[in-house]
């Protein structure tokens, strides 16, 4: 019945808790250099902002975005398997939306982060991981604990 | 192995179930509610088969990811009545939503034919394993989506502009009308 058992696994050895950290860092990694290529030369909601790595289009609003998530995956990853399992599942879940309803706001006024069709492909291969980790992954802890 | 080949039937019911919301998106009325049903269904059975750690409903399942194939046919031989056309009911998206559909179709029937499943969860690979099963997964069921959802009438307008759109009629032959 205890939380605690839940949290038990170490990172090394629960795939949630390895997934969230893992994408929170690298996402991280992304915010930082998406602040250094946006640098002053986009605005805050622009449509269409500077290539991350010549692939990723991205703004400010975007990166924001990408360290909010990064931090957010990062520190449940490092916390316990049931704090990666809700980060995994709500951001998951989020990226799934945003791949889907982004893709459809492309060269229309409402593509406040910038996106583009990788970012479309970046965003939804994150959901389908992060929501597989979070509901397919860890079972055996789950069953432990009940 | 075996949880993480349930993971990627899982990831080919929701790649296929987008699809179908997508195409539903812009459907002619009498076939908007069919596939928005069968999207919607692919989804809630994928996310069941997720949580559950079995193949929920394997039957009606398997019937079911048959269906879309058969709702894909009769659109097209029905086109002309339906007011079916190549943009409206694109063969792209349907193509590699039926592609994913017969995966889940035929991992089910292998899924009967062994016969009764354990409740009980499988025992799960190695966490690096179980990742990059996830991770492969994932970018193959995106890899293919994707494309399939550019091709959408809504994906389309959204990528080229509202003047990308125009209509092009499914060449059915009908016997002895010579066309146009």
């Amino acid at each position: 019945m205890s939380t605690a058992v839940n949290s038990k696994p170490a990172l090394s050895r629960s795939p949630n808790r390895l997934v969230a950290t893992i994408f929170g860092a690298v996402y991280l990694v992304v915010a930082l250099l998406g602040f250094i290529v946006a640098g002053g030369g986009v605005g805050f909601l622009d449509t269409e902002g500077p290539l991350l790595l010549g692939i990723f289009q991205i703004n400010h609003l975007h990166n924001v975005a990408h360290l909010l998530i990064g931090a957010a995956l990062l520190i449940a990853g490092l916390s316990s398997v049931s704090a990666a399992k809700g980060a995994n599942s709500v951001v998951g879940i989020v990226y799934l939306l945003l791949g889907i309803v982004g893709f459809f706001l492309v060269g229309t006024d409402a593509n406040i982060l910038a996106l583009n069709t990788p970012d479309h492909f970046l965003h939804l291969v994150t959901a389908i991981v992060l929501l597989g980790a979070a509901f397919g992954a860890d079972k055996s802890t789950r069953a432990a604990v009940a | 192995m075996k949880s993480v080949a349930r993971i990627w039937i899982a990831f080919a019911a929701i790649g296929a179930g987008l699809l179908h919301l997508a195409v539903a998106a812009a459907a002619p009325v009498s076939l908007m509610v069919l596939l928005a049903l069968l999207g919607a269904a692919e989804l809630v059975w994928a996310g069941a088969t997720l949580l559950l750690s079995r193949f929920p409903l394997r039957a009606v399942a398997l019937t079911g990811s048959l269906l879309a194939l058969v709702l894909w046919a009769g659109a097209v031989l029905g086109s002309r009545n339906l007011g079916v056309t190549v943009d409206n009911f694109p063969p792209v998206p349907l193509a590699i939503a039926s592609l994913l559909d017969i995966i889940v179709a035929v991992s089910l029937a292998v899924s009967l034919r062994r016969g009764s499943q354990s409740t009980a969860p499988a025992p799960e690979p190695g966490p690096w394993t179980m990742i990059a099963g996830l991770a492969i997964g994932a970018v193959l069921m995106v890899g293919l989506t994707l494309p399939g959802l550019s091709q959408t009438q809504a994906g389309i307008a959204a990528l080229n502009g509202p003047h990308a759109h125009h209509t092009t009629e499914y060449d059915i032959p009908d016997g002895g009308h010579t066309g146009h």
